[in-house]
């Protein structure tokens, strides 16, 4: 599995053959991590403005982890 | 998705703050559609008694949801009135647990949280100065915060926790924590906000610093990168843990302890 960016104490982003899975660091006194797959939208708008557009998705996730609960993968 | 949906329908003119409200929600009203829509069918009274059900996961509000669905399809009119009477009880009970909360210049929970995290303003603005003193008090013992082993493995241990600043608990609560849950996994999830099952299998690392004045300790403004939807005012968790915010740890200044969780 490739990093494709890591942001220290924020996310990673892997690329795993085709498919980009999203790994956020998420909470506060209590950490943990939620990972999902991105899906085709997310996948094209990331390659279609980059890094910026992951920050922005990172940040939803972390700010509404229960949001993201059910695109959990491992 | 169920957040939307469940304050769309049902807190036009609420007063609380979503995440409250689904915490609260969770707690009162959801427990009762384990218990089956049988129970409640056309008993108008009975549903009065929400609030005194408890659900303790959201996997439990997840699973419940398909019947709530079909309650709301069949509560008309009174339905509204119902839940009006429910979140009164919500509100009650949120004020009620965190009445020590010294607020200044005519703010509350409610209003603090209508600032959108990045403008919420400076604790000092609605909060006494002798509740600040007193809340970081309450980590002159040393501050601890978790967090899964693999977290550090991925971003190192030169510097641990965000740079904008790192939540913590006072490690007197932390070791309270710690003892009641007697290693049970679910109950230390329960009580700290971590989504059902997010840390199983999991291994896991208690960090513990002592010295908290180095670390700029302070109150948490709810701007911080780690403050998610469940952020209260006041160095508060939802279930009364106290929280405070420091400055990234650098290695030597904190001690890295595994726990065992199952």
């Amino acid at each position: 599995m490739q990093i494709l960016i890591k942001k220290s104490w924020e996310y990673i982003l892997y690329k795993d053959d085709q498919k980009y899975l999203l790994e956020v660091v998420c909470g506060g006194a209590a950490i943990f991590e939620l990972k999902i797959t991105l899906n085709s939208k997310e996948i094209d708008d990331y390659l279609s403005h980059g890094q910026s557009y992951i920050d922005q998705l990172a940040e939803k996730i972390r700010n509404s982890p229960s949001q993201y609960l059910n695109r959990k993968t491992e | 998705m169920i957040i939307e949906i469940i304050v769309g329908l049902l807190v036009s003119g609420g007063v609380l703050y979503i995440p409250i409200i689904i915490q609260k929600l969770e707690e009162a009203i959801f427990g009762i559609f384990r218990l089956g829509w049988g129970l409640v069918k056309g008993a108008a009274r009975k549903i009065r008694t929400f609030s005194r059900f408890v659900v303790k996961s959201v996997k439990d509000l997840i699973n419940g949801f398909q019947e709530f669905l079909k309650f709301l399809k069949g509560g008309k009119g009174s339905f509204k009135k119902i839940i009006d009477e429910v979140f009164d009880n919500f509100r009650k009970t949120i004020l009620k647990q965190f009445t020590d909360i010294e607020f200044i210049n005519g703010y509350d929970i409610d209003k603090v949280l209508k600032f959108v995290k990045g403008h919420r303003p400076n604790p000092s603005e609605y909060l006494s100065i002798r509740y600040i003193k007193a809340h970081l008090k309450k980590f002159e013992k040393g501050a601890s915060y978790l967090v899964p082993k693999k977290v550090l493995d991925d971003y190192g241990r030169d510097i641990i926790g965000r740079l904008d600043g790192q939540f913590v608990m006072s490690k007197t609560e932390m070791d309270d924590l710690l003892k009641k849950a007697k290693g049970n996994l679910s109950y230390v999830e329960d009580e700290l906000g971590i989504p059902p099952g997010g840390w199983k299998g999991k291994e896991l690392i208690r960090i513990d610093i002592l010295n908290v004045k180095k670390q700029n300790i302070r109150m948490p403004t709810g701007n911080e990168a780690g403050a998610n939807d469940l952020w209260l005012p006041g160095g508060k968790l939802p279930k009364g843990y106290s929280e405070s915010v420091m400055d990234a740890i650098k290695k030597g200044d904190y001690k890295e302890i595994s726990i065992n969780l199952k």
